[in-house]
């Protein structure tokens, strides 16, 4: 693959997942229960789309790694491939955070024996829908990050 | 030109096929146990053997695409696919109380569902980008199928809207006891082949364009045939649904059966 299509490619995967996570960060937002309906039987959390257990911080952080990677996959044009290496960060740091915050999610699910949702830290509410999308995601973020094209070119 | 098909795509289908492989086998073969194997629990065996064609007929799309390794055959099947794995997750959204939430099972369907949004547009970028984009090459579909497969095209995706928007109301008249679920589903398996019709409209008339899509639908549709003649449950047949549904999945398996008769040798 050459350097221009490696370019092209992480900018386009970025700002994708840049935008979900933007998308995901907007609609948890969105006080509607048909939407995000809210579960009070486990540890109070609305669930985005019936699916992932969020609260406020959960949805500043979707909007925070939504908006760095349409940023980080801005900063990156084909015809400035030495541009590069912020792109390629940005995919490393959020591939191992997301990757990490699914590990450890699922690792304190099991220790607390496979809740409908828990909290992680007192703050971040987490369930098996939110421990998968940080597993895709942050694998493909990281894939995106280490195939990224070189500074050193 | 052929063009073959890159790594990632490949990996993709061998991974999609330690999958669905064993979803299909469970589901179609041992429908009455899937209290304990399934994601959820699906107390009739119809349904679950509904569901498990769909997974077994991909089987033969995946392998199929794996042994020719020509991009031009693969990119609309996969279209369908994304399609289907969208109205799943959609399903897995409306009925997420219903799923076991860290069975197995379960969080390799998320993973399954999630994939296609975050996944196939990069791949899909990536293999244009690497191999260029398939050509509308090869010997061209006669007037009459193309008129054809755009018909049904609309037609399914007809049902398929109004099917998963009224899942509620089908399942009181469907054959068999059937839960929302399963049905909204199933209405994946109608997406599917409803997207054979919309590649037509898009004017892409070569057959190798709609080889394996029209596998895919041909197979769905013989392992439903199949299911609904062995499966010694109730079956209402005399209900409008319970009419239909027969002759749904024999046009399915028939065009397949046509289409390859005609342009095989040609």
């Amino acid at each position: 693959m050459t350097q221009m299509q490696k370019t092209s490619i992480v900018q386009f995967g970025v700002r994708l997942v840049g935008l979900i996570y933007l998308g995901l960060g907007v609609l948890g937002f969105l006080p509607f229960d048909f939407l995000n309906p809210h579960h009070p039987e486990g540890v109070g959390a609305r669930y985005l789309l019936n699916l992932v257990a969020v609260n406020t911080l959960h949805n500043v952080i979707h909007l925070a790694i939504g908006v760095s990677g349409l940023w980080a996959a801005k900063q990156l044009h084909p015809s400035h491939p030495l541009r590069g290496g912020r792109v390629r960060l940005w995919g490393r740091v959020t591939g191992v955070v997301l990757l990490l915050l699914s590990l450890i999610g699922l690792g304190q699910a099991a220790v607390e024996g496979f809740p409908k949702d828990q909290l992680l830290l007192g703050l971040l509410p987490l369930n098996s829908p939110g421990h998968i999308l940080h597993l895709i995601s942050g694998g493909l973020a990281l894939y995106l990050g280490l195939a990224g094209p070189s500074t050193r070119t | 030109m052929r063009r073959p098909l890159i790594l990632e795509f490949r990996l993709l289908f061998y991974a999609i096929l330690g999958v669905i492989v064993p979803f299909g086998v469970l589901l179609y073969f041992f429908p009455g146990g899937t209290d304990s194997y399934w994601a959820w629990s699906i107390p009739e065996p119809r349904s679950a053997m509904l569901i498990g064609a769909a997974y077994l007929g991909a089987i033969s799309y995946y392998l199929a695409a794996l042994i020719h390794n020509d991009w031009q055959q693969v990119d609309n099947g996969l279209g369908g696919l994304i399609l289907f794995s969208l109205v799943l997750l959609a399903a897995t959204m409306a009925h997420w109380d219903v799923f076991k939430p860290y069975h197995p099972i379960t969080l390799v369907w998320l993973a399954f569902y999630y994939g296609g949004p975050f996944l196939a547009p990069v791949f899909y970028r990536l293999q244009i980008e690497q191999m260029g984009p398939a050509t509308d090459e090869g010997v061209s579909l006669d007037p009459g199928v193309r008129a054809w497969l755009i018909g049904r095209g609309v037609f399914y995706a007809g049902l398929a809207l109004v099917g998963f928007g009224f899942a509620d109301v089908l399942a009181a008249v469907w054959p068999w006891s059937i839960q929302p679920l399963e049905l909204r589903v199933f209405i994946g398996q109608i997406a599917i082949v409803s997207w054979g019709g919309i590649v037509a409209i898009r004017s892409r008339w070569a057959w190798r364009w709609h080889r394996l899509g029209v596998l895919l639908g041909g197979t769905i549709g013989l392992f439903q045939l199949i299911g609904l003649v062995v499966s010694a449950k109730p079956y209402h047949g005399s209900s409008l649904i319970g009419v239909f549904l027969p002759i749904m999945f024999a046009e399915w398996l028939a065009v397949a059966a046509v289409l390859f008769l005609l342009y095989r040798r040609r």
